[in-house]
């Protein structure tokens, strides 16, 4: 069988990481205490295909952008990188999505000015967008198109734009462009170099069609958008659109099929589901997660907001709600990202006044805290993440987040601390380089680092990778968070500091 | 939906691209006539990466070739 456009993407992203989704963010990292191909197994093992080459389980972009196409009746596919070459030969058209091509996106950049190594994600693309296949396909007259939420670094590295022979850079919402483009391509017409789907084109839910293979950890998309409107963000620059249940269902049906027990919940803030402003809508909770415990082992969220958290156990007994759905014999904790961005109410109310909604941003410590001590009693482990060099932070913010963090202590969490890096509306603002970080901040990295260290081997002994299944996985972390024990101890004494 | 067409030619002034981004547009076409495709996007590197609202669809094209997109 032949398809006339093949969607794909490097093998970090072409994986379920062994079910884990986490363990899929050790991408994010330069392959350091253990060697790259350990690494790779590690967070990315290959995928299950089937005889043609298409994976079992792809990233939900690519599926979304697979199932437009073929509604739109284009003959496409996504395909798995070690299966191009067959497919090469007669497509028209390479599709390439990507979170973080070059390592430019918060946590890879972080890793990679700190350990002066380069993360193993942008290795991996780079290293599959030289294959063999792609250059002669390329030479043949193959239309590149690539394209995801990493969009945007492609402005920067013109390097790799020449080098790899792109046609065409897709930054956005690429539902309805991407059916646009593909035709153009297919009928010999001139592609755009470039093309950024403002929000004013983003789609909406008539012009989303549901995916048509399963997605990674059975993800599935429950809202797209959010109202908070952080000045770092763009995602707050989209439209909110809630997704129909029966939308939903649709679409755990389709990873059901494949074989799938488990799904992941996608929203920039789960409890926003169905809301009316930001008034969480329980009984629309409720049902969306009796439906997806209908048909999974596993349920999980992918982002919740620490304000909604809060807010929706304060005043619906929300979160205590939703995990006596969820936890039986099958699950019995939640892992979620959430962020927390800085402790400063001064800065909060400058960068992002929204967040703490419907608290004012001058409680935005208390709300973090509050929301933590939930999660910690309802077993609902957050991945957190920080922001330092915020534009027009000061000294006094630093130390702000650093008393945060000596109160979030106790509670079961990893935080990841980030610098600064302009997206959205100040995507052009310059970059927090390793040259601008302060004593302050290097104290904030020693505090995240310790704690994520400690809650991390918590989280290893009781919760995660439990099983002889994942005994192996399970060791080499262990092994890992040795080394990166052992390592920060070393650069703490190279910094005449005693360690916390 | 309101739509820009501008065209940049290599050394021209960048006046009625200017106009055309503070326009009420939300789709903005450019075409750069340039020999080196890539430039173009050089060229319009801080325009894009500041741009939040507006629909942006660069295409590029060799000096003699026809204006069109
Ligand atoms: S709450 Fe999260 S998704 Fe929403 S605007 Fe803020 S950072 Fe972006």
């Amino acid at each position: 069988m032949r398809f006339d456009v093949v969607i794909t993407s490097d093998r970090t992203m072409m994986s379920n990481h062994h079910g884990k989704e986490f363990l899929g963010f050790a991408a994010t990292g330069p392959p350091i205490g253990l060697p790259e191909r350990l690494w790779m197994w590690m967070c990315a093992p290959k995928p299950k295909v089937d005889k043609l080459g298409r994976p079992l389980e792809a990233p939900y972009g690519l599926r979304k952008i697979e199932a437009s196409l073929v509604s739109a009746g284009i003959n496409a596919a996504v395909i798995d990188p070690d299966h191009l070459g067959k497919h090469l030969k007669h497509a028209k058209v390479l599709m390439v999505g990507h979170h973080d091509f070059f390592a430019m996106c918060s946590p890879s950049i972080e890793w990679w000015l700190i350990t002066g190594s380069e993360p193993l994600n942008s290795r991996s693309f780079k290293r599959f967008m030289r294959k063999p296949e792609i250059r002669e396909a390329k030479k043949r007259g193959l239309k590149i198109i690539v394209g995801g939420p990493a969009a945007w670094q492609w402005l920067w590295r013109t390097d790799y734009w020449r080098e790899f022979g792109v046609d065409t850079v897709v930054d956005g919402e690429a539902d309805k462009v991407v059916v646009e483009l593909a035709n153009k391509a297919l009928n010999g017409e001139d592609l755009p170099l470039y093309v950024y789907v403002g929000p004013g084109e983003a789609p909406s839910l008539d012009e989303i069609p549901d995916i048509k293979g399963a997605s990674v950890n059975g993800l599935v998309e429950i809202t797209r958008g959010c109202p908070r409107g952080c000045r770092f963000c763009s995602v707050t620059l989209r439209p909110l659109r809630h997704y129909p249940l029966d939308k939903i269902e649709r679409e755990i049906q389709v990873n059901v099929r494949a074989g799938l027990k488990k799904c992941i919940l996608h929203s920039e803030d789960v409890f926003m589901y169905g809301s009316k402003g930001i008034e969480p809508n329980p009984d629309l909770l409720t049902q969306l997660h009796k439906l997806a415990k209908k048909y999974c082992r596993v349920v999980t969220w992918s982002h919740v907001t620490l304000a909604l958290v809060k807010y929706s156990q304060e005043k619906y007994n929300l979160v205590s709600q939703l995990t006596d759905i969820l936890y039986d014999d099958n699950q019995e904790w939640i892992g979620v990202e959430v962020g927390i961005e800085t402790g400063s109410p001064r800065l909060a109310e400058k960068i992002m006044p929204a967040k703490a909604a419907p608290y004012p941003a001058s409680k935005w410590p208390e709300v973090v805290k509050d929301a933590f001590a939930i999660m910690h009693e309802h077993k609902v482990v957050p991945a957190a993440t920080l922001i330092l060099g915020l534009p027009d932070e000061r000294e006094e913010d630093v130390v702000a987040t650093l008393e945060l963090l000596d109160e979030l202590s106790n509670y079961r969490s990893l935080i990841v601390p980030m610098f600064f890096v302009p997206l959205g509306l100040l995507k052009d603002r310059t970059w927090f380089l390793r040259d601008h970080l302060t004593d302050q901040h290097i104290e904030v990295l020693r505090k995240c680092l310790w704690h994520s260290v400690k809650w991390a081997e918590d989280i290893l002994s009781h919760m995660y990778l439990k099983g002889v299944a994942y005994a192996p996985l399970r060791i080499l972390l262990k092994l890992f968070l040795a080394y990166v024990k052992r390592k920060g101890r070393e650069v703490e004494r190279s910094l005449g500091k005693a360690a916390l | 939906m309101k739509e820009a067409r501008v065209i940049l030619r290599e050394g021209s002034d960048e006046k009625e691209f200017l106009s055309a981004v503070s326009s009420e547009a939300q789709r903005i076409t450019i075409l750069v006539k340039t020999d080196d495709k890539i430039s173009a996007i050089e060229r319009l590197r801080n325009f894009l990466l500041s741009n939040v609202s507006k629909t942006i669809v660069v295409y590029a094209s060799n000096p003699g070739e026809r204006d069109e997109v």
